[in-house]
């Protein structure tokens, strides 16, 4: 086989001097997604293109299926719809179990028409109008309210409707981390969260199920999560003291970490991240060890997102072109930009070359195709040294960016989904001209005659 | 009280119909017939003014003595004031004897049978001869006076007519020996009593042939002249031995049919032997020899160690042989052990068995009946990454909880993980703890993690507490929980066998409910989680009523629970619980039960008896087996007991041929259909089938569509 051109580079020598983190180690190529070659890949659904494995949803879910109910009685999971919502995505969710947590009426309707049952659909978020919210009583979902207004919205509601909203409400508190998230529902320190639970049980016209928090998202220490467990436990042992009132399910929302590096983070995420287990042991835990008895304990829903579906999701494209920078530095263009990788704000997402390289790589700038100065996919990073026409993979970016992603310059490519037998589905097709042209209008003075 | 019942346990039976021929045909001769009536009302009677257990009256166990002690007198002499007042004394005199007998024989498990009437009539044969004075009676020998008085001329002619048919000798002496079991010396008693036996029962009919000619053959093998037997009626020693042994005392199977051919010549030797030496004092032997054979039997079986499933002796005894053979059937499949204490799985979760009994590697010996649980994925891995650590094993640090209630009687920690591969065998069960749940119930469990103990020695846990987490403690190459039941409470006690109450086995993503369940090497187990709705809706509470309407459309029957306690409701059961801790519903208006077990995560109907077009019948059917806990799409599946299904009709056949082989299959099916919310459920649906099978072929079909709320079982629908 012809060797493959690099162009030349020269690296100041440093063998023998390995860093703290050891020797530099070679970038592995990733050439194949379920045993299906990149380049083929890329040849058939176009680039760039996000790819996600059903496989590996499957075997994330059944890791973090496995944490809890081995520790925990009664554990349920409801598929956070923002984190994915590609009904496809939602679907094999489902098919696991998982129920529906929604933040507004268009996931909710989302969620119904993906078959969810209403009472397997979690209303949560702050903004619920009252169409939403007569439906989801309705269909006997179970509604979070959020803040006082929302209560009052419902307890009006339950005026002309025969049904009786079943509702939780969601608390937020210090749980000992930074930021302390306390913009969603009612705070537990400065006794709103009683308020709220007070006014439900002594209007009795809702019937109070369950607690939830969501004490923040990427929280790094389990130990927070132990807090804010026994917090809400709290909170129902004295819920049943004073009400007589059993919590049916308490809530722990999402949050747990990944291993894709936040920026600014001195150590890799690969190495930081807490593991499944440890986030189980840490909720479970402070729930048998309260005051509950055995055989009241409530059921524990987790509403993970990211950690369940970040490592299934992977972005393939092409380099466009390599350029030097004023300092010197390399850069190296991709067709994948920030319209696509929203997470890149936020992640040193790891980026790979789809093809096997040479040990020498140089430090370079990886920029989206975007003409648009913040389209930098990444700020610095070792990287082989790739020429027009290769392909790269970026992994883990199953969580947001299918959801929270932008058309902006360009169109937003093929989703593809690979099965559990290795078989490829588009779940998403590429946009197109036409999809904009569809939603679009033009004044008539504007068209020519 | 008790009357018919003590003339039909003359043949092991409570059969009313079978109690009344027997009465009838003791009537052809006119004053034995009375003279066996007054002795069981006096004796009966007497028993129940002195306050003897009351069911045994009932049962008609005290009176069976009397009657043929009472038979026997009546043969024996004159009607006069004095017969009949040595009739009375005799009948009281036979009670005695029973009572005492019965609690001598009791204390080693044995019945006493026909003992008391041997001994009471042998005392009063000797006797006879300061009695002459009474009248002894000629009766009994001229036969033909006895007819004529009965039934006039015509009797005597129908009695000819039947005496005509060319029938075998054998066939004659097998009737005359069956009629001198009642001391009616005539081929016409023994053809009714015959008949009777076969109504009441097929297994007991054929048994009485099988029983007399395996004798015929042994005296036609001995060369000893069989007619000898037409003249002493002695053959129904071997009637009897056959029904008892073959159908009574043991629950009838081929085994106990093949035990009569050894059994019977042992009872023919004893009817010789016996008869020489009685013959010296003039005294007949009766039924001395049937009572020494099965006296022998029955306790020699006793001593076994060990109880073969080939020769049992039935769990309960129900008086009919075939009703021995179903219930005991489908009681000791479905209820092995009458004193079990339910245990579960001592984990949260799905766990997944690496050794199960008599293992492979170390559950040998004494401590063969133990399990090592771990935990793996879809792919049956235990761990992830490499494996080289022992926080790669999913199951390390996991919680094991409390199988049952108990109290911590033995805990060991201190013990440190073992690296993966090494094992300790200076302290080999590693951390471990017991625990007591009863004086002979304790449960073990090993290699756990030191220092995550969550209780003390001497604390109380209740079921599905946490005790402390998976370890790698001991003997453990990898991390894996040992659970093992014993007897004492020491660590590494010899185990014994002893089953899961009930779980739910994973097969391929099908979920399978088991009962009483042995968990084997590489299955896949999780417990039984219970469902609010349902636990209420079968909490039966003792003196609670329940009213069900009765609606017809067409061939569905709908049967709808009524609230209302003032109205009178068609079906009206109320919960009852027997002298035997025993809860069923008892129907008054058709004197039916439905006896029943709820052990909080199941609920099971354990029998039926009485009317089977009732609605409490169909409840029954409906609800035979109902798991506790909502499981959309599980499964349940069991069989009924063939008498409680199949038509009379039916029966038949099978009967005759059930202790070898049932053809007749009755299986009921229980479907989890839907559930409104799983928080606070309001509606249940389940359906219910009862799938009835002729040599594995469907014949019927019963199903039932069954709702369940707040208020407890609403209705269900039988179509």
């Amino acid at each position: 086989m012809k060797l493959k051109y690099e162009r030349p580079v020269i690296n100041k020598i440093n063998a023998g001097m390995p860093d703290k983190y050891g020797m530099k180690v070679q970038t592995k190529a990733i050439t194949e997604i379920d045993g299906l070659k990149i380049s083929n890949l890329i040849e058939k659904f176009g680039s760039p293109a996000y790819v996600l494995s059903q496989q590996t949803i499957e075997n994330t879910f059944t890791e973090v299926k496995r944490a809890f109910t081995n520790r925990y009685p009664k554990v349920q999971f409801a598929w956070s719809y923002k984190t994915n919502y590609l009904d496809a995505v939602c679907r094999v969710f489902h098919s696991l179990g998982s129920w529906a947590e929604v933040v507004s009426g268009f996931e909710y309707r989302k969620a119904l028409n993906n078959g969810v049952e209403g009472k397997h659909i979690i209303f949560n978020g702050p903004d619920k109008s009252k169409g939403d919210l007569i439906l989801a009583i309705e269909k006997g979902s179970l509604i979070h309210i959020d803040h006082f207004d929302e209560l009052y919205m419902i307890m009006e509601l339950t005026e002309v409707l025969s049904q009786r909203p079943k509702v939780a409400i969601r608390v937020n508190m210090d749980t000992g981390i930074y930021p302390q998230w306390d913009r969603f529902g009612f705070n537990y320190e400065n006794g709103e969260a009683w308020n709220a639970l007070n006014r439900i049980m002594l209007s009795g016209k809702m019937e109070l199920v369950g607690l939830h928090t969501h004490i923040g998202t990427y929280i790094l220490t389990p130990n927070a999560y132990a807090v804010a467990a026994a917090k809400l436990t709290d909170l129902a042992v004295n819920i049943n003291r004073k009400y007589n009132h059993k919590i049916k399910y308490i809530d722990m929302g999402g949050g747990f970490a990944t291993k894709n590096t936040l920026k600014g983070a001195y150590l890799s995420g690969a190495d930081t991240c807490p593991s499944f287990d440890t986030y189980a042991d840490a909720i479970t835990s402070a729930i048998v060890n309260s005051e509950i008895s055995p055989e009241d304990l409530p059921t524990l829903i987790l509403e993970t997102g990211r950690a369940l579906i970040d490592d299934a999701g992977y972005l393939i494209g092409t380099v466009l072109a390599n350029k030097r920078l004023a300092d010197g530095r390399r850069s190296t263009i991709i067709d994948i930009g920030v319209n696509m990788l929203f997470t890149s704000f936020w992640y040193e997402h790891e980026i790979y070359p789809a093809k096997e390289t040479s040990v020498h790589t140089e430090d370079t700038t990886i920029y989206g195709p975007l003409c648009m100065n913040i389209d930098v996919v990444r700020a610095a990073i070792q990287f082989p040294l790739l020429q027009k026409g290769d392909q790269v993979v970026i992994k883990r970016i199953g969580a947001y960016n299918m959801t929270q992603w932008m058309q902006f310059i360009t169109l937003r490519p093929n989703i593809v989904l690979i099965d559990t037998k290795g078989e490829t589905h588009i779940i998403r097709t590429a946009e197109t001209n036409d999809t904009f042209l569809q939603h679009e209008k033009i004044p008539d003075y504007l068209i020519k005659n | 009280m008790g009357l018919l019942n003590s003339y039909s346990q003359i043949f092991f039976s409570k059969n009313k119909i079978l109690g009344i021929l027997l009465l009838l045909v003791s009537f052809f001769d006119f004053w034995t017939g009375l003279g066996g009536l007054l002795a069981v009302l006096v004796s009966n009677q007497t028993a129940i003014w002195f306050k003897f257990n009351k069911l045994n009256v009932e049962k008609g166990l005290y009176g069976f003595n009397s009657l043929l002690v009472g038979l026997g007198t009546g043969i024996m002499f004159q009607p006069s004031l004095a017969s009949l007042f040595l009739l009375i004394v005799l009948a009281i005199f036979t009670l005695f004897v029973t009572l005492t007998i019965e609690g001598v024989f009791t204390k080693y498990g044995l019945p006493y049978i026909s003992i008391p009437f041997i001994l009471v009539m042998w005392t009063a044969n000797l006797a006879m001869s300061d009695l002459w004075y009474i009248g002894v009676s000629q009766r009994g020998i001229y036969f033909y006076n006895e007819l004529y008085a009965l039934g006039g001329q015509n009797f005597v002619d129908f009695y000819n007519w039947i005496s005509s048919f060319q029938t075998p000798a054998s066939l004659r002496i097998y009737f005359l020996s069956l009629g001198a079991i009642l001391f009616q010396f005539n081929e016409l008693a023994g053809i009714i009593i015959a008949i009777a036996l076969l109504f009441s029962s097929r297994i007991a009919f054929t048994l009485s042939l099988v029983g007399f000619y395996v004798a015929y053959l042994f005296y036609q093998l001995l060369g000893v002249n069989f007619s000898e037997l037409s003249y002493t009626y002695i053959g129904f020693n071997y009637i009897l031995t056959a029904i008892a042994i073959g159908g009574f005392f043991f629950v009838p199977s081929r085994w106990s049919y093949l035990w009569l051919l050894l059994l019977l010549p042992i009872t023919v030797i004893l009817t010789f032997g016996l008869s020489k030496f009685f013959s010296y004092y003039q005294l007949s032997i009766y039924s001395l020899p049937f009572n020494i054979t099965v006296l022998l039997f029955v306790y020699v079986m006793k001593l076994r160690t060990q109880t073969r499933n080939e020769l049992v002796e039935p769990i309960e005894q129900r008086n009919a042989p075939e009703e021995n053979l179903y219930f005991h059937k489908n009681v000791s499949e479905r209820f092995p052990s009458a004193f079990y204490l339910p245990v579960y799985l001592p984990f949260l979760g799905e766990w997944t068995v690496s050794q199960a009994h008599a293992g492979e590697h170390t559950h040998k010996g004494e401590w063969q009946h133990a399990w090592d649980f771990v935990i793996t994925d879809n792919e049956g891995k235990q761990f992830q990454n490499k494996g080289d650590f022992a926080t790669d094993y999913f199951c390390y640090n996991k919680p094991i909880v409390a199988s049952a209630d108990g109290i911590v009687a033995e805990l060991v920690d201190g013990i440190a993980d073992n690296i993966i591969g090494d094992i300790n065998t200076i302290n080999n069960w590693g951390n471990s703890l017991v625990i007591k749940h009863s004086d002979y119930l304790y449960s073990q469990i090993s290699h756990l993690k030191q220092g995550s103990f969550k209780v003390k020695k001497g604390e109380f846990v209740r079921k599905g507490q946490m005790l402390a987490t998976c370890g790698n403690s001991g003997r453990s190459p990898y991390p894996h929980l040992h659970f093992q039941f014993q007897a004492t409470p020491f660590i590494g006690s010899k185990t014994f066998f002893y089953p899961f109450a009930h779980l739910i086995k994973k097969e391929n993503k099908y979920l399978e409910l088991k009962t009483l369940f042995n968990p084997q090497q590489d299955e896949r187990l999780q417990n039984v989680a219970s469902n609010n709705l349902l636990l209420q809706a079968f909490h039966f509470i003792p003196g609670q009523v329940l009213k069900f309407n009765t609606v017809k459309n067409g061939s569905e029957l709908l049967f709808e629970k009524v609230d209302d306690f003032s109205k009178i409701i068609e079906n009206e059961w109320e919960i009852r619980t027997s002298i035997y801790n025993v809860s069923y519903f008892y129907c008054k208006k058709t004197n039916s039960s439905a006896f029943f077990k709820n052990d909080e995560l199941l609920f099971q109907f354990i029998n039926f008896e009485g009317n089977k077009n009732s609605a409490l019948y169909f409840f029954y059917l409906a609800f035979y087996k109902v798991q506790l806990g909502f499981y959309n799409g599980l499964t349940i599946e069991d069989k009924l007991p063939q008498n409680n299904l199949f038509s009379q009709k039916r029966m038949i056949f099978q009967d005759f041929v059930a202790p070898f082989y049932l053809f007749l299959k009755a299986q009921y099916k229980l479907n989890y259909l839907s559930v409104d919310d799983e928080f606070s459920p309001e509606e249940i649906k389940l359906k219910s089938e009862i799938l009835s099978f002729s040599f594995n072929k469907k014949i019927k079909q019963i199903s039932f569509e069954i709702t369940i709320n707040i208020n407890g079982i609403r209705s269900f629908l039988m179509k």
